[in-house]
């Protein structure tokens, strides 16, 4: 049992740390990132990301998907335990993007996005090309769930339909 | 034997009678027209329809854009191919609304803003009409014996199909703000199926600026994401040339039918030529920018006569075009037009604006439309035409690169859009919350947040910079209510001009 208990411990490092290299710098006051919005999941293939910039400065962003891989150890004394690791690998990385202006938007589409969990982070450069601040958003990939339907299918149409048709009968068109 | 002779002398002498007598008609012919005997040709003399090149009503009546959503708040917006699209070989929404106007089993109701946004966030389709658009009547027009047609409808300004509901037919009226929906046993699953894939494939990839910006605004603005365009500037000559003074002098002609009996001919010193037939009931002025104005007075003092309804109004319109050489410029290179603005006149009858596109895009002008015309009482009082030649052939490159970013375009101009919208837009009145001390907005991010929301559309074009004698791809920022243009340069976000609606538009508002 105490076994499992550090396994998980160490797991649990493993995903503090990994997101420790991602946000490793504190936001920049000057950056927002807009698109995609905080705590509303993304239900599309593609991925809008725009990223409001209100002073002259350089950036990069990055774009990281979540992978979750799971290790299944069995003990000398027949326990198996399991092992998740959680790795955040780059799928996008932006060319630096330099504004001269003291409002401008960085803007990005990215298509064939795969479901899942994402980190968009935006490195603020320096002129040394040092990075100054990450500013960061999760933001989760997930499948449509369906909608409801817009104009319930009851006979309000139906009596609707036909009280024009006897008005229509009666007055003419 | 000098019965005979008397006989033959009496015919030769009838003969001669007919000759002189057609001889002296053909004398008044040239006196009238006034015309050198070179320019005479046996083909003026025959009988021509003249309703060869009238424009078809339904050929004109096209939406500005369609709007296609993907159902995953991603859109694409079609502007330069719409016909295709409207009406086209492989696909025509214009048959589904016909097939849901004249079906006889339908009934309409009143739906709410939220629904109708609702309903076009699943895979769907809008056919917008910038202009004025008259419900009922088009009903009537497109299918004579329909029974959709419904009082509450004023105009449209939309017309939708929606994956949401596919058995109806969604309407939004500019006119009242209101929104509806028309149920029928059409379904426009396969048009919406066929639409939506042919411009995934064909169409760049827009979202709503809202998801850039962050704001909810009450206008839905399409943005590209990237837009890529091959569009090269265009050199262009005017219509008329100013020394071309023969072809103005014709064009008056035709429209003092025909000659310039009572017509007084005026030269300013500024180049500028009047005739006025009369007392001034009609005058013709030839510009020297290639333009030229006809006004006539009413015939019938008052309102416009019942005979005044759209379609009327607008087929008296194209006629009179046609009657003028159509959309076809002094070097006969024919225009392709489109309907800018229609609108109801305030004394009676209909104003119609016609622009033209050059390599499928929409060209504006920094003041007015190419061809503007006004029917009142069933009688042409307005005609207004600024023609330019240019070759189309070169309007498109081959060799696509990247524009300036949409966003980027207002957001490195706003203070400029801001400037201009304060300056220009009368009776555009900011809310409450939206007012800074005296109406003025002081904070950069109050002024962004009030330029972003009196955006209505933007969309690519050319614009006419008649000192540099060239078409400019640009960028068209649609403002306030439509009442204001702002223009950009599509490469270098440069702002190239404004063009000021709000002071109204009419003839009496016209050079």
């Amino acid at each position: 049992m105490k076994r499992i208990v550090a396994i998980f411990l160490v797991a649990v490092i493993m995903i503090f740390g990994a997101c420790g290299t991602v946000f490793a710098a504190e936001a920049d006051p000057n950056i927002t990132i807009v698109n995609p919005v905080a705590d509303t999941p993304v239900n599309s293939t593609s991925l809008l990301i725009s990223v409001k910039i209100m002073r002259p400065q350089t950036i990069k962003t990055t774009v990281l998907k979540e992978t979750v891989t799971t290790q299944s150890t069995v003990a000398a004394d027949g326990t198996v335990s399991e092992t998740r690791t959680v790795t955040w690998n780059s799928v996008f990385e932006s060319e630096n993007f330099t504004t001269t202006t003291n409002l401008s938007f960085y803007t990005k589409k990215l298509e064939n996005v795969a479901q899942g969990n994402y980190i968009v982070r935006v490195d603020t450069i320096g002129s040394d090309g040092k990075v100054l601040y990450q500013t960061s958003r999760s933001v989760t990939v997930a499948e449509k769930e369906s909608e409801a339907e817009v104009f319930s299918s009851n006979s309000s149409g139906a009596v609707n339909n036909f009280l024009q048709s006897l008005l229509k009968s009666i007055f003419g068109n | 034997m000098t019965q005979g002779r008397s006989t033959i002398k009496e015919k030769i002498k009838n003969v001669v009678l007919v000759v002189l007598f057609l001889f002296t008609i053909l004398l008044l012919y040239f006196f009238w027209k006034d015309e050198e005997l070179k320019e005479f040709s046996l083909a003026d003399l025959r009988f021509s329809d003249e309703k060869e090149n009238v424009i078809a009503i339904n050929d004109i009546t096209v939406p500005s854009h369609i709007d296609i959503c993907f159902g995953n708040e991603t859109y694409t917006k079609i502007s330069a191919n719409k016909e295709s699209y409207w009406d086209g070989s492989d696909m025509s929404v214009f048959a589904a609304v016909k097939a849901v106007i004249s079906s006889q089993d339908t009934y309409t109701e009143e739906i709410t803003k939220e629904q109708y946004e609702q309903i076009m966030s699943f895979v769907s389709l809008r056919a917008v009409f910038e202009y004025f658009l008259p419900f009922n009547e088009y009903c009537s027009f497109i299918a004579p014996d329909n029974s959709s047609a419904a009082d509450a409808i004023e105009s449209i300004s939309e017309l939708g199909f929606s994956q949401g509901s596919t058995d109806s037919l969604f309407i939004y009226d500019g006119k009242s703000d209101k929104y509806f929906r028309v149920v029928s046993d059409f379904s426009s699953e396969t048009l919406l199926e066929q639409a939506s894939v042919l411009a995934a494939e064909e169409n760049q990839t827009y979202y709503p600026l809202k998801q850039y910006v962050g704001n909810d605004f009450a206008e839905r603005i399409f943005i590209p994401s990237i837009l890529e365009t091959d569009l090269a500037p265009l050199n262009v000559s005017q219509d008329f040339g100013e020394e071309d003074e023969k072809a103005a002098e014709e064009a008056a002609r035709s429209f003092f039918s025909g000659n310039f009996d009572f017509v007084r001919k005026i030269e300013e010193k500024s180049g500028r030529i009047i005739y006025m037939y009369g007392y001034g009931e009609k005058t013709f002025t030839a510009n020297t920018d290639g333009s030229f104005v006809y006004r006539a007075q009413p015939e019938k003092s008052g309102n416009g006569s019942s005979a005044d309804t759209y379609f009327a109004a607008l087929e008296k319109a194209l006629v009179a075009i046609a009657d003028q050489g159509g959309f076809a410029t002094s070097t006969d290179q024919e225009l392709n037009p489109y309907i800018a603005y229609a609108g109801e006149l305030d004394g009676g009858g209909y104003r119609f604006e016609f622009g033209f596109a050059a390599g499928g895009e929409n060209v504006y002008f920094e003041n007015g439309s190419p061809l503007e015309i006004e029917v009142c009482g069933g009688q042409v009082t307005y005609f207004k035409r600024h023609f330019l030649n240019f070759d189309e052939q070169k309007a498109h490159t081959n060799s696509f690169s990247e524009t300036a970013s949409a966003l980027n375009v207002i957001a490195g101009n706003y203070e400029n859009i801001y400037t201009i919208l304060r300056s220009t837009v009368q009776g555009y009145e900011l809310s409450e919350e939206e007012r800074g001390a005296q109406g003025i907005l002081y904070n950069s991010d109050e002024r962004f947040n009030y330029v972003t929301g009196s955006i209505c559309d933007m969309s690519s074009g050319y614009l006419y910079k008649e000192e540099e004698k060239e078409l400019v791809p640009c960028y068209v920022i649609s403002m306030a209510r439509g009442n204001l243009a702002v223009y950009f340069d599509i490469y270098t976000a440069e702002l190239l001009g404004f063009n000021n609606f709000s002071e109204g538009r009419g003839a009496s508002y016209a050079n």
